[in-house]
């Protein structure tokens, strides 16, 4: 069943000439894992804030299409409403917190606080995400005492915790360090077993090659969609659009040139083992 | 009439975005920011209402004037002193004031920026004389008692020292109040003025 | 302990801690307008001698008379004003050399008004010393706060901490690399500038991302909103809220009768 589907969907910002996104059709599958990939102004953001209708209610500009996320219309429908069915989160860690909260535990009611939900519930709502993203000793801390990787933590938390059914994250490790990457993919990991739809836009290639279903490629248009075995190991492409491959791939092309191994690139950490076990036996 | 009144309402209502809402915060920080950058550079200086005439400018005069009072309110609630609320009629005053000279297109001519400057301090001057004399008898508990001081000694009458002590103070603040937010606002990218309703109206 | 961002705010665990924000808030409020209106200064001083049970059962008698500290000075200016330049002044003290004349109802009124500012100011930091800034904007939402102002007053206490420390290694970065902190005033002035283009700058990328974070959060939901916090009435409450009151009216009329 899809759950959100993109019909011809383009936009332009007010006061731009050119299209930031043209002619955007896609499906997305519940549950599945969808890795945005594409270069800086690629409209990968844009195509981000769509979902949750930052675009066209938010942002002034032109839109052309129609969005239809869990069964309703994006552009007839408030951000508020969607914000139980879409989550978003982004870039900077600390613009997220929305600073009304002098507590994690506040800064992860606030939504709930904004939807009214009632006291009781909403404490076991707080406490359960907690103990969800494992911060279930730190309830009563300033969110500003956090890393920048338990800060996004609690950002997404924060929009998980309204318990929609699609979470979109924006770039969410660009600002992060690698064990702060590390923390917000682990739990991302386990946001998505948990059958929650994820929409992720991230270079970090390494990371998408172990976990998305489906890969779309942006410049403004959508330039390729496919399984990330076929996407993430095209050397070529990913170069154009001022990506760099895995790890992964750059080994097998070594071994490629080596003459040691002779099929298709690899991206996936449990073929490549497989692959060089091969070569030792 | 009525029709008329709820018109009213609902234009104001319009006034106060999220990102308007949002902003008030930050002006407030940046108000108070602004006071310790002159410290750090021993200004002559407040600085203190830089964050009240840029919110003005980038959402007019009701948000700049309920952020502005709001600036002493939160002082008022930070450090428990009940007399700050007072002074936010200083900050309402500013921020209508900026506000309106926004609204009018005034600033999109660089020479308006020392006038409404002017006319800030002026009002400035006015309205903290008259609720520091109603309030407290007169003092602010800032440098400016000090020069009203001098004013009272050499023989000048009490209104005539409060107010002139103040507009010599006020006027260099007040004009560099409203020249930096305006020179930061000109020079934004695009991609974020248009953002706020107000900021075309400046640049 | 709670991270209450900008404020005097101490946790301890006392009777007054406990009690209300709003209860306390009224009785700030009857004090701030006794003090404005009761006849004569001795009645205004006289508010203090409630307030010192009141901060020992607190647990914070020591705080809660520190603004003393701050107000000496602009007490001296005030009397020093007051009383020689009072603009309606004329009952004489003592004529002074250079023709200058200290007045006896000048003095009068700078006790007046010194009372008053110090009286508001112990009340004052009485009450933020002991009421967490979030139970009370969530107390003054329960009556009728509008959301969006309480989402402001929050925010900002938790702000200005971080733009402060955020501004002051700007500040000592820049200083480090030659930025003029003595020099001339003209100097001064121009070093000024490239410390706060960065500022507003990043303020508004600041704006426009927070306002995406709070959309993304319901903020502008329609219908009714609840709280995290919530401070409740007790009886004790409806006891103190009656006694300040009935205490502030009788108080005032004692002052203008005897």
């Amino acid at each position: 069943m899809d759950i959100v589907t993109f019909k011809d969907f383009s936009w332009r910002y007010a006061g731009y000439r050119g299209w930031t996104l043209s002619n955007i059709n896609l499906s997305i599958k519940k549950g599945e894992f969808i890795g945005i990939i594409g270069k800086i102004g690629s409209g990968r953001t844009t195509f981000c804030s769509s979902m949750l209708g930052l675009i066209p209610h938010f942002y002034p500009g032109l839109m052309e299409g129609e969005i239809i996320v869990d069964g309703v219309n994006v552009e007839k429908t408030s951000i508020s409403e969607l914000s139980t069915r879409v989550g978003l989160a982004f870039q900077s860690p600390a613009n997220q917190l929305t600073g009304a909260g002098t507590t994690i535990e506040e800064e992860l009611a606030f939504g709930l606080q904004n939807l009214g939900i009632p006291y009781k519930e909403m404490h076991k709502k707080v406490r359960d995400m907690l103990k969800l993203i494992g911060l279930e000793h730190f309830g009563k801390r300033s969110p500003f005492e956090l890393s920048g990787g338990q800060q996004q933590k609690v950002a997404i938390a924060s929009v998980l915790i309204m318990n929609p059914k699609i979470l979109v994250l924006d770039e969410p490790t660009s600002q992060l360090d690698p064990l702060g990457t590390e923390q917000v993919f682990d739990m991302v990991k386990k946001l998505s077993k948990k059958g929650i739809t994820i929409i992720m836009s991230t270079n970090n290639i390494n990371y998408l090659s172990k976990f998305a279903d489906r890969i779309v490629l942006f410049d403004n248009k959508i330039v390729k969609v496919d399984t990330p075995d076929k996407i993430l190991t095209d050397v070529e492409l990913l170069r154009e659009h001022a990506l760099t491959h895995s790890d992964i791939t750059e080994v097998s092309i070594r071994l490629k040139k080596m003459g040691l191994y002779n099929k298709e690139l690899l991206v996936d950490f449990d073929d490549l083992k497989k692959v060089i076990e091969g070569l030792i036996k | 009439m009525a029709k008329k009144k709820s018109s009213f309402w609902d234009k104001l209502k319009n006034e106060f975005t999220t990102t308007a809402l949002v902003l008030i915060p930050i002006g407030i920080a940046i108000n108070q920011v602004g006071r310790l950058i002159s410290t750090a550079l021993s200004l002559p200086i407040f600085l203190d209402t830089i964050g009240t005439v840029f919110m003005a400018m980038l959402s007019g005069p009701w948000v700049a004037a309920i952020g502005g009072f709001l600036t002493n309110v939160v002082t008022a609630i930070a450090y428990g002193r009940p007399t700050s609320v007072f002074f936010g009629t200083v900050q309402l005053a500013i921020g209508l004031i900026a506000g309106f000279a926004v609204y009018k297109t005034w600033l999109k001519k660089g020479i308006n920026v020392l006038w409404t400057g002017i006319v800030i301090a002026l009002m400035a001057a006015l309205v903290s004389s008259f609720i520091s004399t109603i309030v407290a008898g007169g003092v602010s508990g800032s440098g400016v008692d000090l020069v009203v001081g001098i004013f009272l000694a050499a023989g000048q009458k009490y209104w005539t020292s409060m107010i002139g002590a103040r507009l010599i103070t006020e006027s260099i603040d007040k004009i560099l109040a409203v020249f930096i937010p305006w020179i930061s606002v000109k020079r934004l990218p695009e991609k974020y003025a248009r953002m706020f309703k107000y900021t075309s109206k400046v640049r | 302990m709670a991270n209450a961002g900008l404020t005097s705010y101490i946790e301890k665990n006392s009777y007054f801690h406990k009690v209300n924000p709003l209860t306390k808030l009224l009785i700030l409020i009857c004090v701030i307008i006794l003090s404005f209106t009761l006849k004569n200064f001795i009645y205004i001083l006289a508010l203090l001698v409630i307030i010192i049970p009141i901060a020992i059962k607190s647990k914070v008698l020591s705080m809660t008379f520190s603004p003393i500290f701050k107000l000496y000075f602009m007490f001296i200016l005030l009397f020093f004003i007051q009383g020689f330049f009072h603009p309606y002044a004329t009952e004489k003290l003592i004529d002074l050399p250079f023709g200058f004349t200290l007045w006896k109802d000048g003095l009068l009124y700078a006790a007046y008004i010194a009372a008053r500012i110090f009286v508001m100011m112990v009340f004052g930091y009485w009450f933020v010393l002991t009421t967490h800034p979030g139970d009370l904007v969530s107390s003054l939402s329960r009556i009728g706060l509008p959301h969006a102002l309480g989402y402001i007053i929050l925010t900002t206490l938790q702000i200005i901490p971080r733009f402060r420390t955020q501004m002051q290694t700007i500040i000592d970065a820049q200083r480090s690399r030659g930025l003029e902190t003595q020099g001339n005033l003209i100097q001064r002035l121009k070093s000024f500038v490239p410390l706060l283009g960065p500022l507003f700058m990043g303020s508004v990328q600041q704006a426009v991302e927070k306002s995406m974070a709070l959309e993304a959060r319901a903020f502008s939901a329609k219908g009714e909103k609840t709280s995290y916090r919530q401070a409740t009435i007790k009886t004790k409450d409806k006891v103190i809220m009656v006694i300040t009151v009935l205490f502030s009216i009788s108080w005032e009329v004692l002052s203008w009768t005897l």
